[in-house]
């Protein structure tokens, strides 16, 4: 039997929305070439309870970043229509959060590791890379 | 009278033109990733992932490897949490390698084609001398 979804996670966004991905690293984008890389959609091991952490806004994209290097935005259309069971889901806690679901941890075996690589570098050519220049809100 | 037929002041030490370590036979590109790397992995923060020493070493014993030496030019080096991660593009075809620990090596390719992505992972490529192979299907 599927384990419950963990409890601050929300209903799915709807695929007409922008989500933004923080940069948390360089190596999740290439300024010289203006890409986004695939370490921006690795899930890491303090991110497999929930999933993959995004904003509705740049804002809250980097709100729980001590730093970034920038940050990209996708539609959740784009994410929802790849074939491999993703969903982006509303953080209860914070409805300006959100997170890519169902993402696999790339060490957790060798099928998750291909698979992992796989949806990174996809996801990341659906990307629209915004900034690469560390983002600071306005009145922050 | 000398017994050589050479002046012996024209003899120079056979050390003096054997590299003292082995990152001096890597491009400039290649040892400034390596030694930011290790940078990251000196400076990792209290309960932060990044490689170990000896999985750093064995990078280079890897990347040592790989012939011809010119297909290092290209290689991008990166750390995600533990792991070190070595990436090459050519074209429409993207090589990664993975080190996910000292003495640990995985390939992955993938090559865009007209039907969609076709990708490989080489789960347990542990001999170095697999990356020139795949190195050379890249850059064909």
């Amino acid at each position: 039997m599927a384990a419950p979804p963990p409890a601050n996670l929300g209903d799915c966004l709807g695929d007409e929305v922008t989500i933004f991905r923080a940069f948390a690293e360089k190596s999740y984008r290439h300024r010289k070439k203006r890409v986004v890389r695939y370490f921006a959609y690795l899930l890491r091991d303090e991110d497999v309870a929930d999933g993959l952490s995004v904003g509705l806004s740049p804002r809250a994209a980097v709100r729980y970043l001590r730093t970034n290097e920038g940050y990209c935005q996708i539609l959740v259309g784009a994410i929802h229509r790849l074939p491999y069971g993703l969903q982006v889901r509303i953080d209860l806690a914070d409805p300006d959060h959100a997170f890519i679901c169902n993402l696999p941890l790339l060490s957790s075996s060798d099928e998750a590791r291909e698979r992992a690589i796989q949806i990174g570098n996809e996801l990341a050519r659906k990307s629209d890379l915004v900034t690469c220049d560390p983002y600071i809100p306005p009145d922050a | 009278m000398s017994s050589t037929p050479y002046p012996i002041g024209t003899i120079r030490q056979y050390t003096a033109s054997v590299p003292r370590e082995p990152a001096e036979l890597f491009p400039d590109s290649i040892k400034a990733a390596l030694d930011r790397i290790e940078a990251l992995s000196n400076n990792a923060r209290d309960g932060e992932a990044r490689p170990s020493a000896d999985n750093i070493e064995w990078a280079k014993r890897v990347l040592l490897r790989v012939l011809p030496r010119h297909y290092l030019l290209g290689a991008e080096i990166d750390a995600f949490q533990r792991e070190i991660h070595v990436n090459w593009e050519h074209g429409t075809k993207r090589v990664t390698v993975f080190l996910p620990e000292a003495n640990q090596l995985k390939i992955y390719y993938e090559c865009i084609t007209e039907q969609g992505i076709d990708h490989h992972l080489r789960p347990r490529a542990n001999d170095p001398w697999e990356v020139s192979g795949v190195l050379r299907w890249l850059f064909e």
